[in-house]
């Protein structure tokens, strides 16, 4: 499946087709796409809010055990990405629905240019992921007082 | 109770039934046990999590919260809406007073036993 825009997805039939336009038009809507941050998929799906001091990313996230996410921050880039496995089923038992998302995840976000990478800190909180990373000093709003 | 008869009314002037929901994704499955229930519901405590059984129907209900600090501003959200509902229907083979319901990590899991006439069972054939 192609994740890039103008690469060859050599889809054989016409419904492929359209399905891959629709895929393109869903994932290009929403966060702005670079090259780094194609988003693959929805989940987890991600909030985002800036306040005076701070940049705050929730990823809502449930089932997983905390030390099997990891969230990384490189050059401006929030990379979220775990995994989450299911509970084996019993030899006898069956599934009716299988609607929640399973398996290796990764989510990467462009932060704005003026956060703080040394200032970051992430919870994991009832199934959501809240890293909040602080702005640079330099970059806050500051009253300049008129002469 | 209003006009219409609802006991809730939240303080926009709806009542719980008619917000939007998200529908809580969810994983179904059976084993000898019975049926047991994996709903994701993120941000969701046990205190804002209802579950009802009415007659059929099986009903979850949440509220998610995040803390966050108060001056933080949405600029892109891709979960809006906090409440999550989903109901099913459980027919007569299922013991409704013994569901168990437990939450961690923002994931709800039901068991749902079956009754014991309804459990399966094996019977040995004896060759007269």
């Amino acid at each position: 499946m192609a994740n890039y825009p103008f690469s060859d997805s050599s889809v054989e039939s016409l419904f492929g087709a359209v399905q891959e336009q629709m895929d393109q038009i869903f994932r290009s809507a929403g966060l702005p796409a670079t090259l780094r941050t194609m988003p693959r998929g929805r989940f987890p799906p991600v909030n985002i809010g800036v306040s005076d001091d701070a940049t705050v990313v929730v990823s809502f996230v449930p089932g997983i055990e905390p030390d099997a996410l990891k969230v990384s921050m490189e050059k401006g880039l929030l990379t979220i990405s775990g995994t989450r496995k299911m509970p084996a089923l019993s030899e006898n038992g069956r599934y009716y629905a299988r609607e929640r998302a399973e398996g290796d995840f990764t989510r990467v976000i462009e932060l704005p240019a003026d956060v703080d990478p040394d200032n970051v800190e992430a919870r994991y909180v009832d199934g959501c992921l809240l890293i909040s990373i602080k702005k640079k000093e330099s970059s806050k709003p500051r009253l300049i007082a008129i002469q | 109770m209003n006009e219409r008869n609802e006991f809730v009314v939240e303080q926009d002037g709806r009542s719980k039934e008619q917000r939007p929901a998200n529908l809580p994704a969810v994983d179904i499955f059976e084993d000898a046990t019975g049926v047991t229930v994996l709903a994701d519901l993120p941000g969701v405590t046990k205190d804002r999590l209802n579950i009802k059984v009415e007659s059929e129907m099986l009903v979850i209900e949440g509220e998610a919260s995040v803390s966050v600090p108060a001056d933080v501003r949405l600029v892109h959200g891709e979960l809006r809406e906090p409440l999550f509902r989903r109901s099913f229907r459980l027919g007569p083979e299922f013991d409704k007073d013994a569901i168990t319901a437990s939450l961690k990590y923002g994931v709800l899991t039901l068991q749902v036993p079956r009754i014991r006439e309804a459990q399966p069972r094996q019977i040995p054939v004896t060759v007269a």
